[in-house]
């Protein structure tokens, strides 16, 4: 043990006086408070531009340029509607005066809107809906038979709608939420197309939009994308549990298995825990951009420590060979599996440091540049029950699974130097396939699935999203051979603990001319 | 004498090739053995296995008793040296090199780096980078780097290369000392032969993998065989070849513009003197011809010496 740490001990001295690992070290630190600075100017200039926010003189400009096309669409359509002989061609007729009328009432929508300041562009607001559901019910007027002809049916009918168009009025008037959802929990309450629980679903959702923006998207702090795609999910999800169908999926309506309901419900409650605390910046705003930084950060100086590792572990046989200097290693009373070992260790201890180094920087420039709250906690439920993991608990963590990349790399580059004898040859190749990885790793989500896939390499690196299923969901893609976490595990352990023996069983043997 | 190195029997091939066939010698405390042979011999490969950087086929090799198949690291210990160039890592000190080698092997301690570093006169430079010594310097580092744990063996693969005469001159002293009053066993490679004349007590011959012949230095060059050649000085070479023909006429060897050669034993050469003094022939000296390790390794080898 003793000489195994004497050995282990000269590595370290070695590896500290390598120009390279300096000249990596400094592109890891230079490049994340690059990076994390320019997050910083960005955020910088998204405030004085106020962005999407305050300026809303273009969006009032391109509703009235809207407006005008449709007032020239619907002379248009006037005018081929005059030239039609109602008699000779009753159907076309028809179809012309609908169209006119649905144009009428859309012009009229922005008229309306452009009266009202009320921005059609941009994100959803509970005034846009309020204008949307007056040319609704205005249609639904329209579709009624001329006051003369109705039955008391359709007058009751009518005055309803007339009931509610008074009310969107008095919401537009009086600019109130409270209005709009009580007008809109009332619609739902009176709606007889909707099961009960839909209309329960559709409350709860009205009363998580409160929750989530009280001035229902008015004063848009640049979350209202989140919201509106927060809202949706819970009605998804929602949907799915009470009717036993899988709505979440993209690949069309299943039958929900009781798996995927325990799943779903675990993202339900996720989705609320986030919605509860806050949790829901988009990058338009500061925090999300301070959070984009730390993922960019966390992204770019994982790679710099693969990139070091790399080289220092396809040059640890190969270069001392080259030079010469093994020379001193096999006189020396130490058998080589010792030698081998200390390498191993040695390596394994700049990865390791790195990673945490690493970690501290992250911490330290978030910190600098955007405060410490942008650090999210990580949050999951078990059963059900949302919880969530301390920040810089969760941070560390993550740097822990990304040190398996990290390992796996390592062994493959030392593995090639031991074999190849050639330092340029298994650094080169083990950064080609470390680049070729992180692009065959997007591949996976247009392979289709079949078992072989399920077996390729790069199915089992970055098991970050295998560890924390919760961080990140993306619902456009879905990697179709996705293997379970112990599945990776094993696999990497065995590839690992192939190519270690390989290039150790190399080393113990081969003669060093 | 112990023997510190015992080889027995040693065979090594690279791939169909047989680099040594069937080699078997000893080296005792106290001697500079000296590993004569030309390139390719396979002198580099025996004492690479050695040293341990090449497998042995078959045969056993023995380190101050422990055979380093069985307890390699116990017999590794006995052993210091340098094969062909002595390569430190350049970006470091001599003095981190040393001290990196000395914390591989029990009992070296500060005082002991410094007192090696001494020993090769390095000890004002050992706080610079290794990449600003000369190749020199680099001999010494490597030379005390060797000599560190104080080994009971001491193998130098081809010590000479890059050094000044007076290098060589001071190498042949420290390796003397080192055999003669600390009963080191050295052995010593070399395709300067006439530097291995000077420093080795003995001298193996090795040819095409095989060993031609182990013998005492002075055997080799005949300082110990009772007859040897002698060159008469004279100006008057017509004359004194007269004289010597009728008597010497087998012996001559040489007769060149300003002397001749006789083979004689030694009790011979005065009665020689007297002729030549007495007939008149003016003398201007007389030298005793020894002859050379390469006279001696040709004639081993049969002439197959090919000198890079």
């Amino acid at each position: 043990m003793s000489k195994i740490r004497a050995l282990y001990l000269n590595e370290m001295i070695k590896i500290s006086k390598k120009i390279s690992i300096l000249v990596m070290a400094a592109i890891m630190v230079v490049g994340m408070i690059g990076l994390s600075g320019l997050m910083k100017l960005q955020e910088r200039m998204m405030q004085q531009d106020g962005y999407y926010q305050d300026d809303q003189s273009w969006m009032l400009e391109e509703m009235e340029q809207i407006s005008a096309n449709l007032k020239a669409q619907e002379e248009d359509l006037q005018n081929q509607l005059d030239a039609t002989d109602q008699e000779d061609n009753p159907a076309e007729y028809q179809q012309l005066a609908y169209q006119l009328s649905s144009l009428q009432r859309e012009y009229e929508m922005y008229q309306l809107a452009i009266k009202e300041n009320i921005m059609l562009i941009g994100p959803e607001t509970y005034l846009t809906r309020t204008l949307y559901k007056i040319s609704d019910l205005e249609s639904e007027l329209a579709a009624l038979p001329p006051e003369a002809e109705r039955t008391t049916e359709d007058q009751a009918s009518a005055e309803d709608i007339e009931a509610k168009l008074s009310t969107c009025e008095e919401i537009l008037k009086a600019r109130s939420f409270e209005k709009y959802i009580e007008l809109e929990s009332d619609a739902i309450e009176a709606d007889q197309t909707m099961s009960n629980d839909q209309k329960v679903i559709s409350t709860e959702k009205l009363e998580l939009w409160y929750k989530l923006d009280p001035t229902g998207g008015i004063e848009s702090s640049g979350n209202d994308y989140m919201i509106q795609q927060t809202l949706s999910e819970f009605e998804n999800i929602k949907t799915s549990l009470a009717e036993g169908i899988d709505y979440t999926g993209n690949e069309g309506v299943k039958p929900l298995t009781p798996d995927k309901y325990g799943e779903l419900e675990n993202d339900l409650a996720v989705l609320l825990y986030r919605a509860e605390n806050d949790m829901l910046a988009s990058q338009y705003t500061s925090e999300g951009l301070g959070q984009a930084a730390v993922s960019t950060m966390v992204g770019f100086g994982t790679s710099m420590i693969v990139l070091m590792i790399l080289i220092l572990a396809g040059g640890a046989v190969s270069q001392e060979i080259a030079t010469g200097s093994i020379k001193s290693l096999i006189i020396a009373p130490v058998k080589r599996w010792k030698i081998f070992t200390a390498k191993l260790m040695s390596l394994l201890t700049v990865g390791i440091v790195g990673m945490i180094v690493h970690y501290v920087l992250v911490i330290i420039l978030t910190g600098i540049f955007f405060g410490l709250d942008t650090l999210q906690p990580y949050v999951f439920a078990v059963s059900g029950k949302a919880g969530s993991l301390n920040p810089f608990v969760y941070l560390l963590a993550g740097q822990g699974v990304r040190l398996l990349d990290v390992i796996v790399f390592m062994s493959f580059a030392l593995m090639l130097s031991v074999l190849t004898r050639n330092t340029a040859a298994s650094v080169g190749i083990s950064m080609a396939s470390f680049f070729g990885v992180s692009l065959a790793s997007e591949l996976l989500f247009i392979l289709p699935a079949a078992e072989w896939i399920k077996f390729l390499p790069f199915n089992h690196l970055s098991l970050i999203s295998k560890f924390f299923p919760f961080a990140e969901q993306n619902y456009f893609m879905e990697n179709q051979n996705e293997t379970t976490l112990v599945f990776s595990l094993i696999y990497i352990t065995i590839a690992v603990v192939c190519m270690i023996y390989t290039a150790l069983d190399s080393f113990n043997r081969r003669d060093i001319k | 004498m112990e023997s510190v190195l015992k080889i027995e029997r040693l065979s090594k091939s690279f791939g169909r090739k047989k680099i040594i066939d069937d080699i078997s010698f000893e080296v005792r405390a106290g001697e500079v053995f000296g590993f004569l042979g030309p390139n390719g011999a396979g002198k580099t490969t025996t004492l690479k296995m050695v040293m341990g950087f090449l497998s042995v086929d078959s045969g056993t090799i023995s380190i101050a008793g422990k055979r380093i198949d069985e307890d390699y690291e116990l017999a590794m210990e006995q052993l210091g040296g340098i094969v062909e160039n002595p390569e430190l890592y350049q970006d470091l000190t001599g003095k981190t090199n040393l001290e990196m080698y000395a914390r591989l092997h029990k009992g070296v301690d500060k005082a002991r780096i410094q007192e090696a570093a001494a020993l090769v006169g390095m000890q004002g430079r050992m706080n610079e980078k290794v990449k600003k010594y000369s190749l020199g310097m680099k001999q010494r580092i490597g030379l005390a780097q060797a000599l560190l744990h104080k080994p009971r063996l001491l193998i130098l693969d081809e010590p000479t290369n890059g050094l000044d005469p007076a290098g060589i001159r001071e190498l042949r002293d420290i390796l003397k000392r080192l055999a003669h009053e600390e009963n080191t066993a050295v052995v010593v490679s070399s395709h300067l032969l006439s530097e291995m004349q000077l420093m080795c007590d003995r001298v193996a011959i090795i040819h095409q993998g095989r060993l031609l012949d182990v013998k005492p230095v002075s055997e080799l060059t005949g300082l110990s065989q009772p007859a040897a050649t002698y060159r008469f000085i004279t100006s008057q070479i017509d004359e004194a070849t007269k004289i010597l023909e009728p008597v010497y006429g087998e012996q001559i060897k040489n007769i060149a513009q300003d002397n001749i050669e006789l083979l004689l034993e030694t009790d011979k050469v005065p009665a020689v003197i007297r002729l030549l003094a007495m007939q008149g022939i003016n003398l201007y000296g007389v030298n005793r011809q020894d002859s050379s390790l390469e006279d001696a390794f040709l004639q081993v080898t049969g002439g197959g010496l090919n000198i890079e």
